[in-house]
């Protein structure tokens, strides 16, 4: 428990050179500390990430659309590389309504994946399980598979952050959303509602640049 | 490993080959978007086998069709609720698979939002087929019939979630009921008798608002006043919107084919027509209504009854239920387990 409770694991790698070249690019990767917070373990921390789009003064220089699917326990991946002199990008943490409405769907939509529920049409955006452990040193699970589109309960969310030149890390803050009050209440979240478009807000407000 | 033997096959392999989708032209335009998921034979044949498949549930004993029977207008007759694997039984009656290509949204509480997604449902439904996609198109990879069938489809014997589901949709798409007398006589061919004639105008009077024609279905989720059943407790479409408004609407169902796809509402509690005319037939009102359209009652006497009984089965289809084109596509089937 000692060694859980000092030992810092970082998902993300140290960032490469500042560089002013075209060819920067933007990586996605969680931040948790396992044994610091109580967090004992994340089994999953996977999001669909859409409309991914850059800015110059407040213009669109790029943009990409489709979805992916990103597993960010798996550690950093690239998302996109960045447009030269880009100075903002925005992102969708989810899928479009217009795009879960489309029936059958494949590559990173595809059923296969597990995040399409079969109960109910539509698309998990963020599945978070992971094994923390209260003040009294009680274990606790926290499932959540966030989703949900149609009104008023969509839970689709998304985020304007500034960038600066150079590579950048896009990080999901696991330990501020495990340190939320929130948790407490809402330990199992598996379907869409007012819980689930509650914990979308505290997802997007945990995406913050790194660089 | 399931080994399954096809000694003869009544699919005719025939790739590319168009299936050009008739619109009865008494019914409005379809919801279904074809151009995302064109129609074709060979698809269509490859949809008429996985939906009559046992493989499809995880402990190969029960297909799509064991709940959606061709006889019973793809309905499941004597079964208030179907049973899937291990005999386990659901909550809700198991609906006619008719005219989907018009349905903007499927379930009785409209759970689903397209008909290519719609067997995710049942495939994955605990008290139904029980499986999982991966496994099954794992299964579907290792057997001796489906590359084939596949590649006849689309090509290539690649075998994805995406080319299964559209491809079942297609066969279900192909599952058109327009040739009633009630159709017959819209196209002039035929007409009602004088008793039918009383209960069309019953029919329109009382009972058109919801299920409407032609279809007769407006697919709205209503309460019609149904008492809760406490062993199922089940709320319907509030349990999919969260808006308590919803509680206890159910969609309303379609009309058509009423004799073979008995019995009837959500859970299947009515076996006859006459039970439900007299659940409807309240003269003020049936107390649990909340529907608009049902809230002052509808009166009917015993001859009004027999009457709108008359019309009603004018809405079967014969040769929809006995079509051969939707029947078990093969001619000896036998599965080998080593």
């Amino acid at each position: 428990m000692i060694f859980l409770r000092f030992t810092r694991y970082f998902l993300f790698f140290a960032l490469a050179p500042i560089t002013l070249k075209a060819s920067d690019t933007l990586f996605i990767a969680a931040d948790y500390q396992a044994g610091s917070n109580n967090v004992l373990q994340v089994f999953k921390a996977s999001v669909y990430i859409s409309n991914l789009t850059f800015y110059r003064e407040g213009k669109i220089i790029g943009e990409k659309s489709t979805p992916r699917l990103l597993h960010l326990v798996d550690g950093k991946q690239m998302l996109h590389v960045i447009p030269s002199r880009a100075d903002a990008f925005s992102f969708t943490l989810g899928i479009d309504s217009s795009i879960q409405v489309k029936g059958a769907l494949s590559g990173a939509l595809d059923p296969v994946h597990g995040f399409y529920w079969t109960w109910q049409s539509g698309y998990i955006h963020s599945k978070i399980e992971a094994k923390l452990q209260d003040a009294e040193g009680m274990e606790k699970e926290i499932i959540w598979h966030i989703g949900g589109y149609q009104t008023p309960y969509n839970s689709i969310r998304s985020s304007l952050l500034n960038i600066q030149p150079g590579n950048a890390n896009l990080i999901l803050n696991l330990d501020a959303l495990f340190n939320s009050e929130f948790v407490s209440k809402n330990p199992t979240v598996m379907s869409p509602g007012k819980a689930a478009c509650s914990i979308s807000d505290l997802i997007i407000k945990q995406f913050s640049i790194q660089q | 490993m399931t080994k399954l033997v096809l000694a003869g096959l009544l699919i005719v392999l025939v790739t590319g080959t168009n299936y050009q989708f008739s619109r009865p032209e008494h019914f409005p335009q379809p919801v279904y978007n074809f151009s995302e998921n064109p129609l074709s034979e060979a698809k269509i044949n490859l949809g008429r086998a996985l939906f009559y498949d046992n493989i499809l549930s995880v402990d190969s004993s029960v297909s799509c069709a064991s709940c959606h029977s061709v006889y019973n207008s793809f309905a499941h007759t004597d079964h208030a609720r179907s049973h899937g694997i291990q005999d386990r039984i659901g909550k809700r009656n198991a609906p006619a698979l008719i005219n989907l290509a018009w349905q903007p949204l499927f379930m009785w509480d409209g759970a689903v939002n397209h008909l290519d997604v719609q067997s995710l449902a049942p495939l994955t439904h605990p008290d139904e087929m029980g499986n999982n996609l991966n496994t099954l198109l794992a299964r579907l990879r290792q057997s001796t019939l489906y590359p084939a069938l596949f590649n006849s489809a689309y090509g290539d014997t690649s075998i994805s979630s995406e080319r299964f589901l559209k491809s079942i949709a297609q066969f279900m798409l192909t599952l058109v009921s327009a040739n009633s007398k009630y159709d017959r006589v819209k196209r002039s061919e035929t007409t009602f008798s004088v008793q039918e004639k009383k209960g069309y105008s019953l029919f329109k009077k009382h009972c058109n608002t919801c299920h409407r024609e032609p279809l007769f279905s407006d697919y709205s989720f209503r309460n019609n006043g149904l008492p809760l059943n406490p062993d199922l407790n089940d709320s319907g479409r509030v349990a999919i919107s969260l808006n308590p408004e919803d509680r206890f609407r159910f969609k309303v169902p379609t009309l058509r084919n009423l004799e073979y796809s008995y019995p009837y509402m959500h859970d299947g509690r009515f076996t006859r027509l006459s039970q439900v005319l007299k659940h409807y037939a309240i003269p003020g009102g049936n107390p649990g209504v909340t529907d608009a359209a049902l809230a002052s009652g509808i009166y009917l006497s015993d001859e009004d009854k027999t009457d709108l009984i008359a019309f009603l089965l004018t809405l079967n289809d014969s040769s929809f239920v006995f079509n051969p084109s939707f029947g078990y596509p093969f001619t000896v089937f036998s599965t080998v387990k080593p």
